[in-house]
Formats: structure tokens, sequence, C-alpha cells
């Protein structure tokens, strides 16, 4: 624990909450490997992995390379255990299974509304005039702590709570019904637009996000918020709710996490999944949902890469070269998600030649997209979790006093092995997705060798994505540089 | 939400049409299996459901050659794996 309070940045709170360590990272490599082999203990094949398990219980340092080659291979793996699940009706009885829940919804949503709106005004009142100080400031520690880390782990691990919680909802809610009194109506939302616009939203937000010291700065957190808060509403007041179905990146962002939990709003109540399956869903064909899906994992992946060290000498070394920081970070982070997106769309291709199949290249990115939330999930999880455990006494005690917090908040010390839930978190998403994008190609494709061969363009791209995530959450947090912080 | 499939079939490619829905196939197993998994039994003529029967079979005898040749990557993978910690570590 470094006590810099001062520096924090961005969401990531590494620089405070922990200091990492790559080699204690890579010595739970082989315990990785052990599990898949364990996995695969199934088939009579593997009952003298012995060998590997026992490396588990007494870990070795592994280098870099091979602790990144065992996380692909753990995707690979899985994706090859999952192809030996062939029975159609198991695939349905797993991804059918539902309960229907009785949920005190009415009474959630008024004390969600409430605590939305007190929490939106305490962000506004202490961002802007309470400690100067990230970690004793109520607004940075609601906004980062709770909401960021809390209130989006609970949308894809329980279910999507947003809708009720969301202070900007109510408040257009409220403009919504005092405009029909007065009879002014609602305007029209061009159909054409389709979903775009939650894109280019979504990524200007983690733009900001990235590049603005949000968690350092409480007033320009405030600020941030207001600015978000009055398109917001101005926009919601302009077309209704059809604008957090369509245009707030914040809204679609976690209805987006919110189809992997296992809590789902049906037509008539409430129901019980099991976690995941719903992404396997048909929905509506069309890139601009494609998109929006890709841009979540994007974004997260892009936050993440920023910190590390080889990062911040490729643009220390292009800024030697006389290029202006601010050009290096927009032209590569849009590249990039150029990039990510033709990546994307070239493996739905390579599907439709794999499976041999007439489905039009649309449909197919559209099918697949969906189990990249798991692991977009996975993934937010593995980075936040732990600055949410132990940042969560610091918020309690700024609570109870917002406007005179302790000097230094208390945060609780991790126990290293928590590091391990990173991997796990970033594996199990992977997994589940791969298992995910197996129940969807059986939904799609009438022959079964069809469902397993569409997947090989889309398991090469998950196993050189995984090796990139844990690439980026073993390596050392380093802020990034040129920017404010 | 609605289903939507949209196919897209290259020009001269050999295609096989669903009589029943917009389905369209590479294949005369992929059509069969079609037909016999998203129209049912009870629709089915006598030939298509002898088609259907014909394309399962045939299915099934190609995924038993996949899963063989599956079972034949994990342990590859594995003892490869294996062989590396044991050197590296």
């Amino acid at each position: 624990m470094r006590g810099q309070v001062a520096t924090l940045r961005s969401s990531r709170f590494q620089q405070l909450t922990m200091v990492r360590r790559p080699a204690v990272l890579r010595s739970l490599a082989p315990l990785l490997f052990a599990a898949v082999a364990l996995a695969a203990c199934a088939t009579p094949v593997f009952a003298h992995s012995g060998g590997l398990r026992s490396a588990g219980r007494d870990p070795v340092s592994a280098p870099a390379w091979l602790f990144l080659l065992t996380g692909g291979a753990a995707v690979g793996a899985s994706f090859l255990l999952a192809s030996f699940v062939t029975d159609r009706s198991l695939i349905n009885a797993i991804h059918g299974w539902s309960r229907s829940l009785a949920i005190p919804a009415r009474l959630l949503r008024v004390l969600g509304r409430l605590v939305g709106l007190l929490a939106l005004t305490s962000i506004l009142a202490v961002g802007w005039v309470g400690p100067v100080t990230g970690v004793r400031n109520l607004a940075v520690l609601l906004v980062w702590v709770a909401w960021w880390g809390g209130v989006v782990a609970l949308t894809y691990l329980v279910g999507n709570v947003w809708p009720a919680l969301n202070p900007f909802r109510t408040l257009v809610d409220g403009a919504r019904w005092a405009a029909d009194r007065v009879g002014v109506g609602m305007l029209r939302y061009p159909d054409r637009l389709g979903v775009w616009p939650s894109v280019a939203g979504l990524l200007v937000l983690v733009w900001v996000e990235v590049t603005a010291p949000l968690a350092d700065d409480p007033a320009l957190l405030a600020t941030v918020v207001a600015g978000y808060g009055a398109v917001t509403v101005a926009g919601g007041a302009a077309i209704g709710r059809t604008w957090f179905d369509r245009v707030d990146p914040v809204s679609r962002l976690l209805a987006a996490y919110g189809r992997v939990a296992p809590v789902a709003r049906t037509d008539d109540g409430w129901s019980l999944h099991l976690p995941g399956t719903r992404l396997s869903d048909r929905v509506t064909v069309g890139l601009d949902e494609t998109a929006f899906i890709v841009a979540v994992l994007y974004v997260t992946t892009y936050d993440g890469l920023v910190a590390t060290g080889p990062w911040a000498a490729a643009v220390e070394r292009a800024v030697g070269l006389g290029a202006p920081p601010i050009f290096i970070y927009s032209s590569s982070y849009l590249v990039g998600f150029g990039v990510a997106l033709g990546a994307y769309l070239l493996a739905a291709r390579a599907a439709r030649r794999f499976a041999v199949t007439y489905c039009s290249p649309a449909t197919l990115a559209s099918r697949f997209a969906p189990p990249l939330l798991a692991i977009a999930a996975g993934y937010h999880l593995a980075h936040n979790i732990l600055t949410v455990l132990a940042l969560s006494p610091a918020l309690a005690s700024v609570v109870a006093a917002p406007l005179a917090p302790p000097q230094s908040p208390p945060t609780l010390v991790l126990p290293n092995w928590l590091q391990s839930v990173e991997i796990a978190a970033i594996l199990a998403g992977h997994v589940l997705a791969v298992w995910v994008a197996h129940a969807a190609a059986y939904a799609v494709f009438p022959d079964r060798l069809q469902a397993v061969r569409s997947q090989y363009g889309v398991t090469v791209a998950m196993v050189g994505f995984t090796m990139l995530s844990l690439w980026i959450v073993s390596e050392p947090y380093v802020a990034p540089p040129f920017l404010a912080s | 939400m609605s289903i939507t499939t949209d196919y897209t079939v290259p020009p001269d490619a050999p295609r096989h049409d669903c009589e029943r829905c917009e389905g369209t196939f590479a294949t005369e197993r992929h059509l069969a299996l079609h037909r016999g998994l998203a129209h049912g039994d009870a629709e089915l003529s006598e030939s298509e459901r002898a088609a259907f029967a014909k394309a399962r079979a045939s299915e099934e005898d190609e995924l038993g050659r996949y899963r063989i040749l599956a079972l034949g990557a994990l342990v590859v993978l594995y003892f490869a794996f294996l062989f590396a910690y044991a050197m590296v570590t």
C-alpha cells in the first residue's frame, strides 16, 4: 500500500490500492493450466494430470510468454471441450432454463430513484465544495468505487438496476411529465441513426475518462457529471425514454452488461436464468448494435493498455519524434477501435466461410457479438474488484462525514492471493463467452459441424484477446505519460 | 426482438432453398437437417423425413471423426504444456 493519495488517476486506483507483482501472477500459471486439465479429467486420457496439479500446489514462477500462452491455451481448450457437447436438447435445456421471480419491483424502484437522486446531489455538491483530495472526496468515491466498481459489477453479476437508479432518467420522467402537462410534444428519433450515437457517445465518454484526471480532481469530475447530465436530461426531455434505449451510452452500457446477468426483466415480471445464457438469444441484426458491443470491449481494453509500461515508452518515443501527445492518444484510440471492429467482422466473415453457410455476414456478426459481453464483464471485474474491496472502508467513512472526512480514510490491505481473482475473472469471462458462442452457433446452423467450424475464426480472435488482456493485468501500473494527473 | 436471419448467396453458387421459409443452404445435407429441426416431424413428407434421418446419420459420422481430432488436439496441447513447464520452470 503506497499512500500517494494525491496521484489517484482515472478509474484505476492501482497506485493506491496495490503494487502489481507480475511474478506473483505468473506463478499462478501452472494453477490455471491445472484447472483446465482438471476440467478435462472427464475424459479418461487426463487421469494422470497429477504432475501439473502438484506443480500448482507448490507455485513456481513461469516466464511471461508461458503464462500468456497458458491463458490462451485455456480458452482454446475450452472451445475444444465445449465442442464435445453436441446434444442440442442439452444446450437448449441449459439456455432455456428459467424461473420466475417475485421482486418487490415497485418498492425497489422508488427506493432506487431516491438513492440515485441523493447520490447525484452529493456528487455535484461535494465535488464542487468538498475536500480536494480524490480519496477523501465523496464525489470521487461515489462515482468510481460505488458506481463504476459496485453498480456496474452488480449489473452483470445480478441484474441491471440502472434504470431504477439512474437519476437522469428520474429527471427526464419529471421533465416529460411537466411537458405533457403544458402540452409540449416529443420529437421523433430518426430511426436511420440506429444506436450509432451511443457508440460515438461511449467512445467520447471513455476518452474523457482516460485523458482527464477525473479521480484526482473532484470539481472537474462534478463538472463532467453535470455536463453529461445536462446533455442527457435535454435529450431525454426532447425524445423521451428512447434516449436511454438508443442514445445514452451509459444506459446502453449497463443494459449490455445486464444481458450477462442471471436476473432479467420479462414482459410479465422478472425471471432468473443461468448466468450468461441470455447472451445466446436472438436479437435484431445491425452493424450498429455489433459496433456497440465491440466498443464496450475495446474501451475497457484501451483503458488498461494506456497504463502499461510499453505503452508509456511508445508514446514517449512518438512525442520525441515531434508528434503532439493529444494527437497520439486520439489517433491511436480511434484507429484501435477501427482495428478491433475490423478484426471482429473478419472473424465473422471467417465463420461464413468455415461453416459453408449463406447467412449474411451481418447476421453472423450480430449473433456472435453478445458473447463478447461476458468477456467485457470478466475484464471489468478483474479491473475493479480489488479497488472496490480496498476502498470500501474509505467510502463508508467518507459517507459518514462528507464535508469533514478523516485525513487519510481507512483502506483494506488486500492479501496477495486475491490477485488470482483477476486472472480467474478474465478466464471465466472468456470460457463463458466460448460456451455462449457455441450455443448461439447451434441455434443458427442446422448442421452441428457447421456450428463447430463457424467458431474457428472467433476462437482464434478470443485466444489472442485473452493473451492481450492477461498481459495488460500482469503489467505493473505505469501512469500514462503526458496526461494531466 | 424479431428473429432475423438474412441470407446472401454468391452468384453461381449451388443453392438449396427451403420450401417453407426463406432459408437457403449450400448443401443438401444442411437443407435436410434444417427441415427436420426447424419445421418438425409433422410437417415433413415421407421422403423429407428419410432425408433428415440420412443427413443425421452422416452428420453423426462426421462428428465422430471431429471428436477424435479434437481429443487429439487436446492431448497434444496438454503434453506440449506439460513439457514446456517441465523445461522452463
